[in-house]
């Protein structure tokens, strides 16, 4: 009963940990300009992220090892540091967004400008980095994160008219108006926000830290098969939302609050006060997460002691990292830059950077060697190698599409 | 994996075919309570004797791993860690060959990370930055020394 509980836990907090603010946009951006009319991209990036991530819960589970500190052992040290340079600058560029979408949202909220609550934002997650439990942060966070489910309700309340939904979405024309390479940019973009690389690095390290071994594994599939799926309904039903309100009336969504407006229109004050609370656990579930992935990643790379289960000065150089970097968040968003497009830039990066990582993991699943009795079977490995070539196509891509389309405008 | 036909025996000796290239390099090192020490960035390697070249240490830190990166990031790492070091003339962490208890995909101890410095004749190579860290930042913060709750 109690493994059950646990089980349920895992998928309750799998499911509202999977939005964060890069989803939130990126979805309500391409639902008033696209309808749903790339509501497939969605399907396709978490099919991605539940291969990647089974992945890489497996290889951790079995090795002990994590992600940085397996692409160093293939890469070697030279194309390693690249591949963690370009890594780290994408993911602290994700942290950036994502405690500038923690800001905006308490601005939703309390009507105090949001360049006044950064740096409070900023102290209370470096608080809970410092102090509190993985397992405690990831739980509060995912549980809080499933009042995102509003939206679905909404989706529902305002009801569309299924069929012709339906008809859209499988059969995709980019909308009047739009051109082709927008369409692609904005396609990688959604791409980008299923597939971001830290909830990788995330997922696996906490396999680490909590210790999982081979019995350990069908939970964690169980998480990554059953929880990042719906969540990934989540978005679609936030892109849902921004489709059946913003479209209609040609208002194209640049603000969080207009990613809650299609809520407040079909649920009223209840609705809108559901979806702030889904905004806040999200954003703030996601900074911790992507600060831990910053952490994780510099210090399995050079071997560091890593971790929420020492004590900090246990892990003193891993934690520095984190307080950096918060500090560096913290000056970038002072500066006035838009957390928005802050945003919008860190899914398209996301992009470009993800077969990086993808690839050595790839690697270490298929060997034998390494993986034993739990080695890539042939479906793992057939979906695992199609992957790689839709990730490299969009990676290669994301940079001329960004330049052509003037970053989708 | 521990079934593997080339495994290490207990003290290398250099009779067993064996990449240590691919079995030690770029490996991560854990101690004999299994806190992470640091990563294998170089093979100290002893061709002075009549026999073949034997593998006598691991090695770690900056001075290791900058000439292994190459280029100018890797000169700058060297640099870098040159002008830090409290010594006249630091070398990099060294752990002995006859301190590994086992080898899988990590590179196991057999002594805890404190007596490696106390092996190394007080040369604090293994652990400088993160001594460092813990003395003029983490270790000042309230409840560093606490466990998470």
């Amino acid at each position: 009963m109690k493994r059950l509980l646990g089980v349920m836990l895992g998928i309750l907090t799998a499911i509202g940990g999977f939005v964060d603010i890069g989803d939130l946009v990126t979805n309500a951006v391409v639902g008033s300009r696209f309808g749903v009319s790339l509501a497939w991209v969605v399907v396709v990036g978490v099919v991605g992220i539940c291969v990647f991530a089974e992945m890489s819960g497996r290889v951790a589970a079995v090795s002990g090892r994590g992600t940085f500190d397996l692409v160093r052992e293939r890469l070697g040290p030279r194309a390693g540091l690249l591949n963690l340079l370009a890594s780290v600058a994408v993911t602290l560029l994700t942290f950036i967004a994502e405690i500038g979408g923690i800001a905006l949202a308490l601005e939703l909220v309390s009507g105090v400008n949001y360049l006044l609550i950064v740096p409070f934002a900023a102290f209370a997650l470096w608080l809970i980095l410092w102090r509190v439990k993985f397992v405690a942060m990831e739980n509060v966070f995912g549980l809080a994160g499933l009042a995102l489910v509003v939206f679905a309700v909404a989706v529902w309340q305002l009801g569309p008219d299924w069929e012709q939904l339906l008809h859209h979405a499988t059969h995709p024309v980019v909308p009047f108006g739009e051109g082709h390479p927008t369409y692609w940019y904005y396609a990688i973009a959604l791409f980008g926000a299923a597939m971001t690389p830290y909830e990788v690095f995330f997922f696996s390290s906490g396999g680490v830290e909590e210790k999982w071994r081979r019995k350990d594994l069908i939970e964690a599939r169980m998480n990554v098969f059953l929880g990042f799926p719906l969540g990934g309904t989540l978005s679609l039903a936030i892109m849902t939302c921004a489709a059946l309100v913003m479209l209609p009336r040609g208002i194209e969504v640049t603000t969080l609050g207009q990613v809650g407006l299609p809520v407040a229109v079909a649920l009223g004050k209840i609705g809108i006060a559901f979806a702030l609370v889904g905004f806040v656990a999200a954003t703030f579930g996601a900074a911790c997460e992507t600060g831990l992935a910053v952490g994780y990643s510099v210090a399995q790379f050079y071997g560091w002691q890593w971790g929420k289960y020492v004590s900090p000065a246990r892990a003193s150089r891993f934690h520095l990292l984190i307080l950096v970097s918060t500090l560096l968040a913290v000056a970038v968003l002072l500066t006035t830059v838009d957390p928005i497009k802050v945003t919008e830039y860190s899914v398209v990066f996301s992009a470009v950077a993800l077969p990086l990582t993808y690839f050595p993991i790839l690697v270490v699943a298929n060997d034998p060697d390494y993986m034993g009795p739990s080695v890539n079977g042939r479906l793992a490995n057939t979906l695992g190698v199609v992957y790689f070539f839709i990730l490299t196509v969009a990676a290669l891509a994301a940079l001329p599409l960004m330049l052509i389309t003037k970053a989708g405008q | 994996m521990s079934d593997s036909p080339d495994r290490v025996p207990r003290k290398a000796t250099g009779e067993v075919s064996y990449d240590a290239a691919l079995r030690l390099l770029d490996r991560q090192v854990i101690d004999s309570d299994g806190a992470f020490v640091c990563n294998v960035d170089d093979l100290e390697v002893d061709v002075s004797g009549t026999g073949p070249p034997r593998i006598t240490a691991l090695l770690t830190g900056p001075a290791a791993l900058g000439p292994r990166t190459g280029g100018f990031i890797g000169r700058w790492m060297v640099a870098t860690w040159r002008r830090l070091a409290p010594d006249q003339d630091p070398r990099p962490g060294r752990i002995d060959l006859h301190l590994i208890a086992d080898i899988d995909s990590a590179i196991h101890l057999a002594v805890p990370r404190r007596r490696l410095a106390e092996l190394a004749d007080g040369d604090k190579g293994i652990d400088g930055f993160e001594q460092w860290a813990r003395s003029v930042v983490i270790g000042r913060i309230p409840g560093a020394r606490h466990d998470p709750e």
